[in-house]
């Protein structure tokens, strides 16, 4: 496990703290090569982990990588998916079931393996909707082929939705079809980590690898820090941190300190925007014994 | 342990489902829907009961509560059947589509003793309640005017399948974004008395508006602008921007942060002279359970908390029936289209 990973919220506009500033980096990072400008940087500073979203232009970051694979010698890719937003519109055009459908039929390469597809994804969709599942990982997948994983995390708002209906499969068959199809280590994306990780455990997958917000404050921690810190020191997950500064609330020395010291976090993430600002984070996750 | 029910398994419908299905006092009983290919899919999945008839699922499940999350014009029709046979309700937004059959479920809900709350969950929103208790102490002074927007990327092309598409079903950016801004407007400022200045645009839809503004004036005498667009591809997600000017000073909101000028520091309420902002992170508490977001979640909580303990929901059916005449005054003073005319 990588400790340290670079995040991409910043270079598509989320920003936790202020729309305007998330409108301000969408503004300044809509030229891909800005992006792998600061890419660049954090990669030069010894940074070798990334994570992404299936953001259309993250496939654009992947070609590059593919084209550069001497630059890139040592990438580790933690793709996050899928892409709720994406998802978000075509459900708002077509209802839920039929957004899925869409998806299917308008991925060639899927359509072709299951040719049956063509004639009703409702059809597959009713009898094995687990396959379904997988085809539609595999579609998303897509844009990282040839490329070293890290994990593949399932994206929050999806996770959250499966741990409230209370479907271990879905779980238990994500886990499969990411540790058999693509060799690595799935991961869950959480806004209430003591939940996912007590109900991981009841659908069987061993030291589950959940990524959730860690912060001093509480932010996006429910129900609350201290049945965070309970589960953190129970030991029986992987944890990754993301939010630790919560979205700007704790300052830099004070936010990274806490998560060193809080025992449990196998990783950090964080995004930054300039070199100068990936640099001074690295400073102080040395100075608070990190790495 | 009460019992509850969905109908219109859509987008609201699954995430209220996820929130209530991990309530330590709710037992889910049954979900109603149209779709059988998702129907079957949940019931192999979670064992929960399933219909595709709505007074079936009422008569024969029995449950104590109803989430109602299908399109608008569905919503007069399943109240009836919910209310006639005592089940407390649970309502989407917007609350009806016409006043006159909203007034009815009004009075009956009432009559019969329904609990009943619509879900206009911005007035669960952390920073607008924040807002709220601002203006409610006077922070900025007496309040003269605000600004209301509401932008989004819902819709970016003509469809024919999309009942947002469909004036019939309740479609349209009045009903879907606007219901909200109205809402709000209602929750901070009052009772709206009187419209003007309405105008509606298609952007690409057929039959319904993309796109409106319209000014109202408030019993307190407040007056407002209100300025919808959901066919904007430049914004990344639904962004609601509020403003507001009082003659001690200015409120600016967002979902994630407020800012507030002050002419003069309160001490009393800890703001100062000048600007301060106050961002999400210190605002937001932290929920039992959080899909999408934890408003959803402090909105359906607080409905089963009215429901065990008899407190007045912090929107009632009577509340959301003043944003649906809001609509429909909107609606008659853009038909009315009262413009001065000169000549040049």
């Amino acid at each position: 496990m990588d400790r340290i990973i670079f995040g991409d919220n910043q270079f598509f506009g989320v920003s936790h703290m202020s729309e305007d500033r998330g409108m301000e980096r969408m503004r300044r990072f809509q030229d891909t090569a800005e992006i792998i400008k600061v890419i660049d940087a954090a990669y030069d500073c010894g940074i070798h982990a990334f994570t992404f979203s299936t953001h259309d232009r993250v496939a654009q970051i992947c070609d590059h990588f593919r084209a550069n694979p001497r630059r890139y010698a040592d990438l580790r890719l933690y793709p996050v998916l899928p892409y709720a937003q994406k998802y978000a519109h075509l459900v708002n055009e077509k209802g839920v079931v039929g957004a899925i459908s869409d998806v299917l039929l308008a991925d060639n390469s899927v359509s072709n393996v299951f040719g049956m597809l063509l004639r009703g994804s409702m059809a597959l969709l009713t009898q094995d909707p687990i396959k379904v599942m997988t085809i539609l990982v595999d579609a998303e997948m897509k844009m990282f082929r040839e490329l070293s994983l890290g994990a593949v995390f399932l994206q929050n708002n999806l996770a959250d939705l499966v741990l409230g209906l209370g479907i271990e499969e879905v779980f238990a068959a994500f886990t499969q079809h990411i540790e058999t199809r693509y060799n690595t280590r799935a991961g869950f994306m959480t806004l209430n980590m003591p939940q996912m990780a007590e109900f991981l455990k009841g659908a069987a997958v061993q030291r589950p690898l959940i990524c959730a917000a860690i912060n001093k404050v509480g932010f996006q921690m429910n129900p609350d820090i201290a049945t965070y810190e309970k589960t953190l020191r129970s030991n029986s997950i992987d944890a990754m941190a993301m939010s630790v500064m919560a979205a700007g609330a704790v300052p830099p020395r004070e936010a990274f300190e806490y998560v060193a010291k809080v025992g449990g976090v196998a990783s950090i993430i964080f995004g930054a925007s300039t070199r100068s600002h990936i640099e001074h984070t690295q400073h102080v996750l040395s100075d608070v014994g990190w790495c | 342990m009460l019992r509850g029910a969905v109908v219109g398994f859509g987008r609201m419908g699954i995430t209220h489902y996820a929130i209530l299905n991990t309530h330590p006092d709710v037992k889910m009983v049954a979900v109603c829907d149209s779709s059988d290919t998702m129907l079957k899919n949940l019931k192999r999945f979670t064992g929960v009961q399933v219909y595709t008839d709505l007074r079936e699922m009422l008569d024969t499940a029995k449950p104590d509560f109803l989430i109602v999350s299908t399109p608008t014009a569905s919503h007069a029709e399943i109240g009836v059947a919910a209310v006639e046979r005592g089940v407390h309700l649970f309502m989407e937004k917007p609350f009806s589509l016409t006043v006159e059959e909203g007034q009815r479920l009004v009075e009956q809900a009432d009559k019969r003793g329904i609990v009943n709350h619509v879900g206009y969950f911005l007035r669960f929103c952390p920073v607008f309640g924040t807002v709220r208790s601002m203006l409610g102490n006077g922070l900025i002074g007496e309040l003269k005017t605000y600004r209301n927007d509401m932008f989004g990327r819902t819709v970016l092309k003509a469809s024919k399948s999309s009942w947002r598409a469909a004036k019939k079903m309740g479609g349209g950016c009045m009903l879907d974004f606007g219901s909200h801004c109205l809402d709000l407007s209602d929750y901070l400022f009052g009772p709206v008395v009187h419209v003007s200045g309405s105008q509606l645009q298609t952007i690409y839809s057929a039959e319904v508006e993309d796109a409106f503004m319209s000014t109202l004036r408030h019993a307190g005498g407040v007056t407002g602008m209100v300025h919808i667009n959901w066919s904007d591809e430049s914004y990344r997600r639904p962004y609601n921007r509020l403003e507001v000017f009082g003659t001690q000073g200015r409120i600016v909101a967002d979902r994630q942060e407020v800012r507030v000028y002050l002419r003069e520091a309160r001490p009393e309420a800890g703001v100062g002279q000048g600007w301060s902002v106050k961002y999400l992170p210190e605002l937001e508490k932290g929920v039992r359970f959080s899909v999408r977001g934890s408003d959803y979640t402090e909105q359906i909580d607080h409905f089963i908390e009215c429901l065990k303990t008899g407190q007045k929901p912090r929107c009632t059916f009577a509340d959301a029936l003043r944003t649906d005449v809001v609509i429909e005054r909107i609606r008659k003073d853009a038909a009315a289209n009262r413009e001065l005319k000169w000549t040049a």
